[in-house]
């Protein structure tokens, strides 16, 4: 993989990983065309751009694109489902993710993902060993962390279709309660793909 | 640096924690960052938003300099740093600060430091250096999270220079106990092969023991480092296949713990990696796909589920199945596959299904037939990406009989599009297309015309220079000819229009053809008409300053009559002042000429215009100097490129490979199907009024390098049996002769009743896919297509043979498996096979092959060439004073049997005997030189001469000592040195001593330390006769360069690779050797060959591509290409090879030999 990008749907960067070296002005050229491409594409279109000379796989979870760029020769489909896993894990570390967890806490959101993809690779691909490794060093010295009371959902994974549909959390984002943007407040998991 | 490292690090004050928002995992929207976000989330306007960002980091960057700031307070304002860095705000003053975060915080604090220190810096900052001492400490932590974490910062960034600093520790994690240490030091030592390969290769034989690891995870991550392994070498790691094919089969059947399943399916991604593997690994072997057929037929029948990451292993199973030697079995099934891919509903998996189709038909076209109705409606989806994958698809099944309706069909699509990328990789294929199977004249001038329109400025410069060259090329006969008045007739129009519209590059080409063409239509319009279109153009205001002065150049050509000098006269005057040289220098000549009548007519001969000139690229008139120099012992000329490269090398060892010396910003197709030497060479020397005379070719192969060919002229035999089994489309596919309502043989499952429109559109584009049909072959034909090419003009000096000649390159063309040179017309018919290509049968074929070697090779090179692959590891070698020598039975040469066999035997009667009888055995068989006497003292009691023996890996130098006298010589010591060689004494023991009147003889094992035209060997024998002096004879002996050239044996294929990473190249021309009974060029090489024992590896038509090697340090020695073109009466050839010093020192063998001959 060359890089991540994810980005909301008014073209806001959230989180960025780039596992090839760029220059920081071509990164923001890449970024600023990508997501124009990518923002511009219908909801029925097909997952995969060939944008250049790279290949863009991106995926739409509520109102934050996940967009990652590939190598020619790479599986196209089970990028769709690392992308996938990689919501499914933000989902149970914040139990029911929605893009403010992300906003206020891209660190953690970086944590995950370099436990996830390391230097571009799928390092693992178990839910349960990233999150207890994350956890571990969370655990180490914010005991505190760990007394705030968080409500994670179980996913159900319970369609066979290929677009994902889990159960939406119906809980309100504790974390919303002063903002004005509703944007924010979607999930990222009701499924809008559809 | 250091100094504000060394000031923050005295003012740490470590105990104060100010800081009351630290720990709050979760968001705190009272926290800074909070703050920050909600600030901007309330903002309105963009410039409000960088105000804001301005404070804040105006704010930062005083807390990061403030001594009073916590490790913890400094891990927040990190946090802050990151973001605003995300925001696109450049915060640069906090890196050096997230280093020493990473350095000095507590665990957590490091975390940061070190996520700060991935997303601020990239792998060439200097900064990261400061990051190393840390990185070690940490990776000697006892702490676990530490450890992972300098890891995990290692693997995604490190100086390459940093590797060997820590990499004993890295290693060192591959046996620490904990699974996720060790899958981390996996990815991180995957990481530094990336980066830099030859630091960790000491470590392979560790490689597999994480593949052996009882952790599946760490064992997944050394699949990474594998497929690479494998994918750049495949032939070293074929032992693995077995080992791979067991744990695919253990993973697909479920035997992995359920924390690898996602979704139910067993370790996906492993999977997959597995199956690139081995896709890697059965690639046109035969014997290693066997043994991973059954596996393969697992994995597809156990990923049924409907779900994604079912389908993403299907794809990845078939492309393997693909990839791999066919099995029709198995090739059936993945049909099947792509089928239901193609005709999925998901839009996903259709475009993946058009995917897989497009990499399929290029081995067998008849697959795409099944699916004609939904390639049609996808030509239409609404999502450009699909309709773009499907003119791919087409592309790729393009013959002369749709080609009209396809590139309609990619020109309807280059007009809707503006996405630059796509324009230039598209208006290439329709180039492509159009020169390869246009139907006429009048199709072609105007496919082209859409081209130069539609591709502007942005498309590839060598369209425009192949289309010129291609008008200017051929011989003038009435359909060339009328080729170019076409031409001509449509510019003018053209010109008459609207020209603002006009791409730039489109006016200069035509220009160029009107002022080279415009005199054959003369005969039927006014002479001034083309030359008042020209003027108009040149004041029109878009015109830029290139194209005005190709216009001018054209007008050049044209005032030839009154009206017209008139008309230049105007020009002149409003350009000569101009402010624009070049501009103003046409001008001039515009002037002289027009004024000049008879200056002109020698300038620019009407006559003449079929002739380019002559231009010598490669400046050959100074060779004699350039050599003499050379000699003198100046430094070769480099080219700009390879000084740029060694400048790199001098800054940073670089342990990797040579680049490609390509520009690499084309799209990836486009850089395979162009690269060649040739190619290259029109780069250099090409000026747009001069047209070269290198030929194109490159763009006229599908891609054959690199492409598996595993179907053969008639397709898979396999699969042709089968076909005649079930029922299939082939039988009902519309064929030309048929009419164009001849129905689909398959509906798309989606119900819609295709309407006539399609059915006829599908007709026409799947026209001609079926090669069983016979009359489509017969309809094929008749509808012979016009190849447009290129017209080798070594070729037309043969005369009458032409014809046939030419008939058996394409033939041979076609037997060819990848043919890197086939700038001859007919790589079409290897492209377009799926077709009947050719109506040649194979018995026909075959038989132009034998005639075709036959004539051009000569019997007696044949016969060596032929022994020489039987032989083994030895290699005759003629001519050149050389002896060769029929090669015993035995061949033997392993170290084992050279000792047993030597001492040669000493014997009585030296004087009786030649020399000859004295050479070993088992070096008896090689071909070697004749004696040389080396010295022999006054009264001739003691005499040297040598011999030098011709082997596979070394010169073997034989001296031999022969003793006349009666009392023997003892303490004899041998001494060879000479600087440039690396000599080593094979002889089994050092001899002491030869008796009375017999032969001694010592062996040394000679190759070069570096490559030189020749080089002397000085050699001293220290010897004492019974009851005298100690005595020395001295003697030298000269060694050329041509002594340690050995053929190399490569595969065209092989060649092409190896050119492209060799870097040192050069140029020159070489004479020709004409005989009577050879072809100039087979002559040329044939006494090259002879001479300088090269390998000639193929010859294409007017070009023809040798290889060598030079025995120089260990192992089979360096090589050498040349890629030699005939080029008028001379030969251009064009050396490469990845040692500096060889070309220069093989061409000047090169020239000696020729010059000799």
């Amino acid at each position: 993989m060359q890089f991540m990008l994810l980005f909301s749907r008014q073209g806001k960067l959230r989180l960025q990983k780039w596992y090839v070296p760029l220059s920081d002005k071509e990164k923001k050229k890449i970024t600023r065309e990508l997501v124009q491409t990518v923002l511009a594409r219908k909801p029925k279109m097909c997952s995969f751009l060939e944008w250049r000379d790279l290949k863009v796989v991106y995926k739409r979870y509520a109102s934050l694109y996940f967009c990652c760029a590939i190598e020619n020769q790479d599986n196209e489909l089970i990028t769709l489902e690392i992308i996938h896993r990689y919501v499914e894990l933000l989902d149970k570390y914040f139990g029911s993710v929605c893009e403010l967890d992300i906003i206020f806490n891209f660190e953690k959101a970086y944590f995950i993902l370099d436990e996830f993809l390391l230097g571009g690779e799928a390092q693992d691909t178990s839910k349960k060993n990233v999150l207890k490794a994350i956890e571990q060093a969370d655990l180490l010295q914010e005991v505190k962390y760990l007394t705030d009371p968080k409500t994670g959902t179980s996913l159900i994974y319970d369609n066979p279709d290929i677009s994902l549909s889990l159960t939406l959390s119906l809980l309100p984002c504790s974390l919303c309660y002063d903002l004005q943007n509703v944007d924010f407040q979607i999930h990222l998991f009701p499924g809008t793909v559809h | 640096m250091s100094d504000v490292v060394e000031k923050t690090l005295s003012a740490l004050p470590s105990l104060l924690s100010l800081d009351s928002q630290a720990g709050a995992g979760k968001l705190s929207p009272s926290s800074k960052l909070g703050n920050l976000i909600k600030g901007i989330t309330e903002l309105t306007s963009k410039h409000e938003e960088e105000t804001l960002i301005k404070k804040e980091l105006e704010s930062i960057k005083e807390q990061v300099a403030s001594p009073n700031t916590t490790m913890r307070q400094m891990k927040e304002i990190m946090v802050r740093a990151i973001y605003c860095e995300m925001l696109g705000y450049q915060a640069s003053f906090s890196y050096i600060h997230a280093i020493k975060l990473a350095q000095q915080g507590s665990v957590l604090e490091k975390r940061v430091g070190y996520l700060a220190v991935s997303l601020f810096l990239n792998e060439t900052d200097e900064f990261l250096l400061l990051l190393v001492n840390t990185v070690l400490k940490d990776l000697q932590s006892t702490n676990l999270i530490e450890v992972c974490m300098a890891l995990t910062v290692v693997s995604q960034m490190f100086p390459k220079d940093m590797i060997p600093a820590i990499l004993p520790v890295v290693e060192e994690k591959l046996t620490h106990p904990k699974e996720i240490i060790r899958r981390k030091a996996v990815l991180a030592l995957y990481k530094f092969y990336l980066i830099a390969p030859n630091q960790v290769q000491h470590i392979h034989s560790k490689f597999r023991k994480a593949l052996c690891d009882k952790d599946p995870g760490v064992m997944t991550a050394s699949l990474h480092i594998y497929l690479q392994l494998i994918k750049e070498n495949p032939e070293s790691y074929k032992d693995l296949t077995g080992s791979m094919v067991t744990i695919l089969r253990q993973v697909v059947g479920g035997k992995l713990p359920l924390d690898f399943n996602y979704h139910s399916v067993p370790a996906p991604w492993l999977q997959i990696q597995l199956l690139r593997i081995l896709a890697y690994l059965g690639k046109e072997d035969q014997g290693t796909s066997e043994m991973m057929y059954d596996v393969l037929e697992e994995s597809l029948r156990r990923a049924e589920m409907n779900h994604n990451i079912t389908y993403a292993i299907l794809f990845e199973c078939v492309k393997t199945i693909y990839t791999v030697h066919p099995k029709s079995q198995l090739l059936e099934k993945a049909a099947e596959c792509i089928g239901n891919f193609v005709l999925s509903p998901k839009i996903n998996l259709k475009y993946l299904g058009l995917k897989a189709l497009t990499y399929v038909v290029q081995q067998d076209a008849n697959l795409a037939l099944p699916h004609q109705m939904t390639i049609i409606e996808c030509l239409d989806h609404s999502d450009v990406i699909i309709k773009r994958e499907t003119l791919e698809l087409l592309f790729r099944i393009t013959n002369a009989q749709n080609v009209t309706v396809i590139v309609e069909k990619m020109l309807e699509f280059l007009r809707l599009t503006c996405d630059d990328y796509s324009t230039i990789d598209l208006v290439g294929k329709v180039a492509e297309l159009a020169e390869k199977y246009s139907p006429d004249n009048v199709w072609f001038i105007q496919t082209m015309n859409s081209v130069f329109s539609l591709g502007g400025d942005v498309m590839q410069p060598d369209i425009p220079n192949n289309f010129l060259r291609l008008l200017a090329e051929g011989v003038d006969n009435v359909e060339d000819r009328q080729l170019r008045l076409f031409a001509v007739d449509s510019y003018v129009s053209l010109l008459q229009g609207e020209t603002a519209k006009l791409p730039q590059r489109f006016l200069q080409v035509i220009s160029w053809v009107l002022g080279e063409y415009s005199y054959l239509r003369e005969e039927e319009s006014d002479p001034g008409s083309v030359m008042r279109l020209l003027a108009r153009l040149l004041d029109q205001r878009h015109t830029s300053t290139e194209t005005r002065s190709w216009v001018l150049g054209a007008m050049t050509k044209l005032c030839s009559s009154p009206v017209s000098v008139a008309l230049a006269r105007d020009v002149c005057e409003r350009y000569s002042g101009s402010l624009n040289t070049v501009l103003r220098q046409k001008a001039q000549e515009l002037m002289i000429l027009s004024q000049d009548t008879k200056l002109r007519a020698r300038v620019l001969p009407a006559e003449g215009r079929l002739e380019s000139p002559e231009v010598d690229s490669s400046l050959s008139f100074l060779d004699g100097y350039v050599s003499d120099a050379l000699a003198a012992g100046a430094a070769p000329y480099k080219s700009p490129h390879q000084r740029q490269e060694d400048l790199v090398q001098e800054k940073a060892l670089s342990l990797e490979p040579y680049g490609l010396s390509l520009p690499v910003s084309l799209s990836s197709c486009s850089i395979t199907d162009r690269r060649s030497p040739t190619l290259l060479s029109m780069s250099s020397g090409l000026s747009g009024n001069s047209t070269e005379l290198s030929h194109q070719e490159g763009s006229t192969t599908l891609k054959l390098e690199g492409v598996k060919r595993v179907w053969g002229k008639d397709g898979y035999l396999a699969q042709q049996q089968s076909a005649g089994e079930t029922p299939t489309p082939l039988v009902e596919l519309p064929s030309p002769l048929l009419s164009p309502q001849s129905p689909p043989s398959q509906k798309p499952s989606s119900g819609l009743e295709p309407d006539q429109e399609k059915r006829q559109l599908a007709s026409s584009l799947f026209v001609g896919l079926g090669s069983h049909n016979s009359v489509c072959l017969m309809g094929r034909a008749e509808t012979a297509p016009r190849h447009f090419r290129r017209k080798p003009r070594g070729e037309s000096s043969s005369g009458a043979s032409e014809g046939s000649s030419d008939s058996s390159h394409s033939s041979r063309s076609a037997a060819v498996d990848n043919l890197l040179h086939s700038n001859l017309l007919d790589s079409t018919t290897v492209a377009s096979e799926g077709g009947a290509a050719t109506t040649t049968t194979p018995q026909q074929t075959s038989q132009r092959t034998l005639d075709h070697t036959t004539s051009n090779g000569n019997p007696h090179v044949e016969g060596t060439e032929q022994r020489v692959e039987a032989g083994g590891p030895l290699s005759l070698i003629r001519g050149n004073g050389m002896v060769a020598v029929v090669p015993p039975t035995h061949t033997q040469t392993d170290p084992q049997t050279q000792q047993d066999l030597h001492p040669a035997p000493a014997l009585e009667r030296p004087r009786d005997l030649p020399l000859t009888s004295h050479l070993p055995a088992e070096l008896s068989g090689l071909a070697r030189s004749e004696f040389t006497p080396l010295c022999s003292d006054q009264d001739s009691s003691l005499a040297l001469s040598a011999c030098r023996v011709y082997k596979e890996d070394a010169l073997v130098l034989l001296v031999f000592i022969s003793n006349n006298n009666d009392s023997a010589l003892h303490q004899m010591v041998l001494q060879l040195t000479c600087k440039e060689l690396e000599i080593s004494c094979i002889s089994g023991s050092p001899l002491k001593e030869v008796k009375g009147h017999s032969v001694s003889v010592c062996l040394h094992t000679v190759v070069m330390k570096r490559a030189s035209v020749q080089v002397e060997l000085a050699g001293l024998l220290s010897y004492q006769r019974p009851l005298g002096q100690p005595q020395a004879a001295q003697f030298s002996l000269s060694l050329s360069l041509k002594h340690f050239l050995r053929p190399l044996t490569v595969s065209t294929g092989d060649y092409g690779k190896m050119w492209l990473s060799f870097s040192h190249d050069l140029k020159q021309n070489l004479r020709l050797v004409t005989t009577e009974h050879q072809e100039p060029l087979t002559a040329t090489l044939d006494a090259l060959k002879g001479k300088l024992h090269l390998h000639v590896v193929d010859i294409i038509g007017s070009e023809g591509i040798v290889a060598c090697r030079l025995l120089q340090g260990p192992g089979q020695g360096q090589p050498c290409l040349l890629h030699c073109r005939v080029h008028a009466d001379s030969l251009a050839v064009w050396l490469r090879s990845p040692v500096p010093e060889l070309p220069d020192s093989l061409l000047y063998h090169c020239q000696k030999a020729l010059t000799e001959t």
